[in-house]
Parts: C-alpha cells; sequence; structure tokens
C-alpha cells in the first residue's frame, strides 16, 4: 500500500472513531439542551484520547528502534511511572493545600505533576547515560525506575485511602482514563505531542541505520550516543504529554508500532506518521468503547486498552512467528 | 590520495585493564587485498575495529594520510568502511534501503546519493534484490547487500571481519573473486581471515598476530611459510597439502 493511501486510510479510520466518540455516552446528542455541552465535554475527550495515543505510538516506535526490540514500550524507560508518579503526588498535594489552592487552576495540577514526575525520570535516566551506559544499562536503569516509582506510587495510593474522594481519585489515576481531560489539557499536552513527534521523525534515518547495532550505526557516521540521547530526551515527553491526559494507558505503545510494521515496513521516518494516527484513532475507540459497554459506570481506558491490547498483542505475535518459520 | 591505505605506528588497545593490542605497526596500500591472520584471541578483530575508528586507542594510525583521530565522523565514513562478520540488522528493511545507509552522514544532493547507491549495488550484483527484504536473503545475499552498504561510502578502504564465514564454497569463491575485481580497480581491501589457504590464494599481503602483538607482515608468500607459522600457531606445515577449488 503507497503511504499515501495508507494515510488517507488511517485519517478515515481517525475521522470515524471520532464521529463514533461523539455520539456514544449515557446522554444523547438529540437533547439540544445538551447537545453543545456534549460536544464540547466529547470533543476535548477525544482529543486528549487522540493525542494520548499519538504520542504513546510514536514513543512506541522510537524505543522499539532504539532498543533493537519489537517488545519494548515506552514504558521502558520508566518515564511513565515517573509520570503517574507525578500525578499521584501532584494529586497528594492539592488535596493538602486544597483551600489555599483555590487560586489555582486544579484541573492543571495533574499535567504539570506528572510532566514533573516524567522529566525527574528523565533526568535519572540522563545521568546514567552521561556516565557513558550502553543499552542495556539503560533497560535496567528503566526497570528500577519504573519498579522503585510504581512501589512509591501503591504506597501513596494506599495512604489516599484514608479520604475516599481522594482513593477513589487516585485509583482511576491510575487505572488510566481521559475521562477529566478537558481544553486546557489539551492545549497543555499538544505542542508537547507535536515537537516530540516532529523530533523523533527527525531521528528517524538515524534509528534505522542503529538497528544494524550501534558499531555498524557507528561505522556509518551515526553520532550514537546523541542519538540515544535524544531519542530518550523525547520519549520522556511523549510519554509526559499522554500520561498528563490519560494517566497509565497500557499496550498502545506496544501493539500499534507492531500492527503497522507488516504493512508499513520497519522505516521510522514511515512508521511516525502512521502510528500518530493509528495510535489516536486506536484510543479514540477504545474510549468510546469504555464508555458503550454496559455498567454502572463507564470502564477506565487502561482497562479496555488492556483488554484488547493483551489479545491482540498475542495474534500479532503469532502472525509473526508463522511468517517467520513459514507455517 | 597516496598508495598508502593505512599507516599505523605503535598502536596499543586496552579494554578494561587488560591490554588487547601492543605495539601494531603495520602499512596497507591501495590495490591490494592485504590478511589479518593469527589464532583465536590474537586481536585481528579488535585491530580491525581500532582501524575503523570503532575502539579508542593509543598510537598513531593513518588513513589516507590523515589521522584518525582528528577525523569527523563523516570524514572517516568518506576513507573507510568496515563489515562486520555478522551484522545484527534483523529488520525487513529493502536492500535498497541498507545500501543507502551508507550515505547517511554524507552530505552531497540526491543525484550523487543515488548514483553512488545504483552503482555500489551494480558491482556487487544485488541491484536486482533490491525490493526484496533483508531479513528473507541468503547468508552470502546478505554478504554481499552489505559488501554494497560499504562500497556506497565510496571509501576506497575496506575493512572486513571474515568475510566468508558461514558461507558454502561457492559464495566464497565468488565473494573472494568480487574483492579480487575491487582491489584490482584500487580499492585497498583488509580482511581478517581465518583460513590460511584462503590468504594463500587470494590476498598479497598478510599481517601475522598473535597474543596481540604483530609478529610477521610481508607478502603473503613469505608470511604463510614454515617459520611464522611454526612460531605463531605451533604447528608444522606440510607441502601441497592445501586443498584448492575454483569456480566452474
Amino acid at each position: 500500500m503507497s503511504a499515501t493511501r495508507l494515510h488517507l486510510a488511517l485519517v478515515l479510520a481517525v475521522v470515524v472513531a471520532g464521529v463514533l466518540a461523539l455520539f456514544t455516552g449515557a446522554a444523547s446528542l438529540g437533547d439540544e439542551s445538551l447537545r453543545a455541552t456534549l460536544l464540547q465535554l466529547r470533543g476535548a475527550r477525544l482529543l486528549a484520547a487522540f493525542l494520548a495515543g499519538a504520542a504513546l505510538s510514536v514513543g512506541g516506535v522510537a524505543v522499539q528502534g532504539l532498543f533493537r526490540n519489537p517488545l519494548a514500550s515506552p514504558s521502558i524507560l520508566g518515564t511513565t511511572a515517573g509520570a503517574n508518579l507525578g500525578g499521584q503526588i501532584a494529586l497528594l498535594t492539592a488535596s493538602a493545600l486544597s483551600g489555599a489552592s483555590a487560586a489555582l487552576a486544579i484541573e492543571m495540577v495533574l499535567p504539570i505533576g506528572s510532566l514533573i514526575g516524567a522529566l525527574v525520570a528523565l533526568g535519572i535516566l540522563l545521568i546514567f547515560l552521561r556516565a557513558g551506559a550502553d543499552l542495556l544499562t539503560l533497560l535496567l536503569t528503566g526497570f528500577i525506575l519504573s519498579s522503585l516509582f510504581l512501589s512509591i506510587g501503591s504506597f501513596l495510593t494506599s495512604m489516599a485511602q484514608e479520604s475516599w474522594e481522594l482513593g477513589r481519585t487516585m485509583v482511576a489515576w491510575s487505572l488510566g482514563s481521559v475521562s477529566g481531560a478537558g481544553a486546557r489539557h489539551v492545549l497543555f499536552a499538544l505542542p508537547l505531542t507535536i515537537v516530540g513527534t516532529i523530533a523523533i521523525w527527525g531521528w528517524g534515518h538515524a534509528l534505522d541505520v542503529m538497528l544494524s547495532g550501534e558499531e555498524e550505526a557507528a561505522s556509518l557516521g551515526v553520532d550514537v550516543k546523541a542519538t540515544r540521547r535524544w531519542v530518550v530526551v523525547w520519549v520522556a515527553v511523549l510519554t509526559g504529554a499522554a500520561v498528563s491526559l490519560g494517566g497509565g494507558v497500557a499496550f498502545v505503545g506496544l501493539i500499534v508500532p507492531h500492527a503497522l510494521r507488516p504493512i508499513v515496513g520497519a522505516e521510522h521516518r514511515r512508521l511516525v506518521p502512521s502510528a500518530a494516527l493509528l495510535g489516536g484513532a486506536f484510543l479514540i475507540a477504545c474510549d468510546a468503547l469504555g464508555r458503550a459497554l454496559p455498567g454502572r459506570s463507564e470502564i477506565p481506558l487502561g482497562i479496555v486498552t488492556g483488554l484488547i491490547g493483551a489479545p491482540l498483542f498475542l495474534w500479532l505475535l503469532v502472525r509473526m512467528q508463522r511468517e517467520a518459520y513459514g507455517g | 590520495m597516496g598508495d598508502t591505505a593505512i599507516l599505523t605506528e605503535g598502536v596499543q588497545v586496552t579494554l578494561g585493564a587488560r591490554p588487547v593490542l601492543r605495539d601494531i605497526s603495520f602499512q596497507a596500500r591501495y590495490g591490494a587485498i592485504t590478511a589479518l591472520l593469527g589464532p583465536n584471541g590474537a586481536g585481528k578483530t579488535t585491530l580491525l575495529k581500532a582501524v575503523a575508528g570503532l575502539l579508542p586507542h593509543e598510537g598513531r594510525i593513518e588513513v589516507a594520510g590523515e589521522d584518525l583521530h582528528r577525523l569527523h565522523r563523516a570524514d572517516r565514513v568518506r576513507l573507510l568502511a568496515y563489515v562486520p562478520q555478522e551484522s545484527l540488522l534483523a529488520s525487513p528493511f529493502r536492500v535498497e534501503h541498507v545500501v543507502r545507509q551508507a550515505r547517511y552522514s554524507l552530505r552531497t544532493d540526491r543525484q550523487s546519493h543515488h548514483a553512488a547507491v545504483e552503482h555500489a549495488m551494480e558491482v556487487v550484483d544485488v541491484a536486482h534484490l533490491r525490493k526484496r527484504s533483508f531479513t528473507q536473503l541468503s547468508g552470502g545475499e546478505r554478504r554481499r547487500v552489505l559488501l554494497a552498504r560499504a562500497l556506497a561510502t565510496e571509501a576506497k578502504l575496506i575493512l572486513l571481519d571474515e568475510p566468508t564465514a558461514s558461507l558454502d564454497i561457492r559464495h566464497a569463491l565468488s565473494f573472494y573473486d568480487l574483492l579480487k575485481e575491487l582491489a584490482a580497480s584500487g580499492y585497498c581491501i583488509v580482511a581478517v581471515l581465518h583460513r590460511l589457504d584462503d590468504a594463500a590464494r587470494f590476498t598479497e599481503r598478510a599481517i601475522l598476530l598473535k597474543d596481540g602483538r604483530l609478529l610477521h607482515q610481508g607478502t603473503t608468500a613469505d608470511v604463510i611459510s614454515a617459520e611464522p607459522i611454526r612460531d605463531v600457531y605451533g604447528v608444522e606445515m606440510e607441502e601441497a597439502t592445501v586443498l584448492s577449488f575454483r569456480l566452474r
């Protein structure tokens, strides 16, 4: 399939998913008194889902290229867990200072907290990279950071259970959801997602060459250290943006690049725009599905992506193995 | 450009705290194939990587008269190309995309890039594979594609690490013929080789390493002779026992 046709098909998928998402929910758009409010709320929400899906998918493309491992996801660097923890700390802080912080736009506490969390995790990673860490050390550092941040996050969540409302918010945050995203969140994450996506596209040729291994890449003139450092930075920016919009949303960054490679090929400059579009469409559809499924309240986005993503990923793995072994 | 492609003086490479190469001085010239020989662990691959600028070294390495320490990445790519024993590339890139990667750091116009890539694929006879996925190629085809990528840099010094390892005899002979053609057209080929009979047949000059030291260098006929072989490998060379093959 040509790149133009594929991109048109993916844009169409985004539009279809977007229209479905606008019409999905407990309240009907047929009610004229609610229509404007519903369109505003659902519009911001679908934009948030699109941006989070795009950011996570482009981040997935980048880390899978950097680590030469199709099983890598953006969370591998620990910046996702850092962003999650940043959001949790921000929630706790906002709760403790609720009286004093009335003047502060409370809805912005979470995205700012998650971005700070992602940047702190990134700072720790960069310290290791500056010390000359190789990819394995980077991988292990990311794993250890993730474990550490998740443990601290779980501790904070258990502490927050003393207040029912706060505890519920913390759990909802860790499950992942764009239900609370508004226009400000979208405006906050939009430049981060656009700049991060363009930057990863810009490093695309270097990432292509890095797939031959760092030694071969260096022999072909790639500045391996700079590529490693900057790709890590932009993945952190993208995951920070995604988490600030939707909390912990699993599997998107893993399966979207996987699903696209057989169609688009392995070239990063072709993968990045396609991944942004497919990731965005996928998360919009998952969010709409979470609202459409029967239940007392909607199903958190992170649960929907997990329920769809895990079996889909297994199917993709089986298909890849069949193709590899001609079965 | 002079006749000397590589000139090393007192090169030392230390990995961790362990000295791997000590006081290596040799020359390799354009228009010839030079074999890097020696037993396992002698430091052949390390020397090749040091000359390729992939390992930090002490001492002096000159490539085409330029000090390797002072060369910028892109200038190094213009002067030398390195082909490892096994590429880690396992992505389904099209062959032409793999060859085009040679031009990553070279800043010229699109036409020059295109011409260099096309020429390299023609010379190595992989142009007909251009749309095929690299991962679907045979071992011999992959070797040729990686050589095409090296040639597409337009560097006249090609460093090869065991270029015929894992190739069957037909592909190996065909690969050596190609290297001889390249050397005849002015390239300097430096190849780590394991098989002495291959070195004796296809290379003009040889360097014999043992335990990180250069013990013998000169014409291949001089280096692969009774005394150096006994000295380095600890075996006796017998006359007329080398198997020989040729392409039909």
